[in-house]
């Protein structure tokens, strides 16, 4: 079976990825909290961006995204 | 722990307490070389030191028949030591972490060292598989974690463990930009622990994504806690902007190249190596990501550099040297790209290998190509049947 990813969103926010099926997650809220927080992500779909930390989450889209760029005006 | 007045004196009187404790040997614990004492006649020296440390011999200081213990539970060798005194052996006096043995005096000035079979190896289960193995002809049971899971122990003992972080993703690109820095490869570092019987946590590190370092692999235990730490990204830019250092990790990721400016990132010391540079002039190759091996090369003309080769984790693994590797760097960005490091490290465009902790290779192309994410890392866990 290939692993699977996931990503913890915290308002928002990746604040972590693990290598971890979602069933360990559950069976194991002392070292992951809230099951929940935990929204899969994929390393080679298509259609999918594999997460980072400070990437957004889109609940609709079930997607991740990078952080917007940094303003100009700080460059 | 009780103490008993040890050596006794003619009228003592014993509490429970310290007639049980009788069974359990007065320890003198020492952190640095030391020279024995009369007074260490019939007690343990417990030696435990991060360097390597002597025990000195010396005579007229026991009488035939007197004993003392050695242990040393230090990562640092103890080596016994004749000074005025003779010591024999059938066994090294060199004694590793967990090994002791008894000092046993013939006379004042000779003693005879019986070396103990040291700490002896546990068991456990736990990981993706379980294989058994053979190094040097000895036998050992090797667990492999691919994914967060527990080590549970169910004999304490001795335990050999390799963690390698997750791979650095490479640097990302939103524009025609195509010098991008390859992935560093994940962190490696390899211990023998002693555990106690229980459960214990093992973290596997997901790759990095694009621009993003690897995460670190670890395995959580009471008195200590292993970390490989993840491969750094390498450079490039992030929503059309120029992000202008590759990062840091196990293996420093590969630095982007531009007009004004090249950058190489160093890896933690002692798990990884530092990324290669990219091009100065003419910005249009990135360096190599860092390997577990080896550096990553710098970017040069339009070529990127290749990942640094990876870790040889073979020995570890019971087979002939440079079968397997891990952590390898990430090919850098150019028109042609650089190719990744052995042990996972991406080639062009190519993310690094799932339970490798190989860095992600960088683009290949001039246009909107871009390069790929690092791969997950690995913990291996071994003890002798």
């Amino acid at each position: 079976m290939s692993d699977t990813y996931y990503a913890k969103v915290e308002n928002g926010i990746v604040t972590t990825v693990h290598v971890v099926s979602y069933g360990f997650i559950v069976t194991n809220p002392e070292r992951y909290g809230d099951p929940e927080l935990w929204k899969q992500t994929f390393v080679d779909h298509p259609n999918k961006t594999y997460a980072g930390i400070g990437f957004t989450y889109n609940e609709t889209t079930q997607n991740f995204s990078p952080p917007p760029p940094p303003d100009p005006e700080e460059e | 722990m009780a103490t008993t007045p040890y050596p006794f004196v003619a009228g003592a009187v014993l509490t429970a307490s310290q007639l049980n404790s009788t069974f359990n040997v007065p320890v003198n614990n020492q952190t640095a070389s030391y020279v024995l004492l009369a007074s260490d006649g019939g007690k343990r020296v417990v030696m435990n030191a991060a360097g390597a440390t002597t025990i000195t011999v010396n005579t007229s200081l026991f009488s035939a028949g007197d004993s003392v213990w050695i242990h040393n539970i230090g990562a640092g060798t103890c080596t016994i030591t004749a000074g005025t005194a003779t010591v024999n052996t059938a066994a090294s006096l060199a004694l590793a972490q967990w090994e002791g043995g008894q000092l046993y005096f013939t006379s004042a000035s000779t003693a005879i060292f019986f070396r103990g079979a040291g700490a002896q190896y546990g068991v456990a289960t736990g990981g993706s598989s379980s294989a058994t193995i053979t190094v040097s002809g000895v036998s050992y049971t090797m667990l492999t974690f691919t994914a967060d899971a527990n080590l549970v122990v169910s004999k304490a003992g001795l335990f050999d463990c390799l963690l390698v972080g997750g791979g650095g993703g490479s640097g990302n690109q939103t524009q025609n930009v195509n010098y991008l820095g390859g992935g560093g490869g994940g962190g490696v570092t390899q211990q023998t622990i002693y555990l106690a019987a229980g459960t214990y946590a093992v973290d596997v590190g997901a790759g990095g994504a694009l621009a993003n370092d690897g995460l670190v692999s670890r395995m959580a235990a009471s008195a200590q806690s292993l970390m490989a730490s993840g491969g750094g990204c390498g450079g490039g830019e992030l929503g059309g902007f120029y992000v202008p250092s590759a990062g840091t990790g196990g293996s420093g990721g590969g630095g982007f190249g531009s007009n004004t400016s090249a950058n190489t990132t160093g890896g933690v010391a002692a798990q990884g190596n530092n990324g290669g540079n990219g091009v100065t002039t003419g910005g249009q190759a990135g360096g190599g990501g860092g390997g577990g091996g080896a550096v990553g090369s710098n970017g040069s003309g339009t070529v990127g550099g290749n990942g640094g080769a990876g870790f040889d984790a073979s020995t570890f693994r019971g087979e002939s040297a440079a079968t397997t590797f891990y952590a390898g760097g990430g090919g850098g960005g150019g028109a042609s790209g650089g190719t990744g490091g052995s042990g996972g490290g991406g080639n062009r465009t190519v993310a690094g290998s799932a339970n490798t902790g190989g860095g992600g290779g960088a683009n290949n192309a001039t246009g909107s190509n871009n390069g790929a994410a690092g791969g997950s890392g690995i913990v291996l866990v071994r003890f002798k049947l």
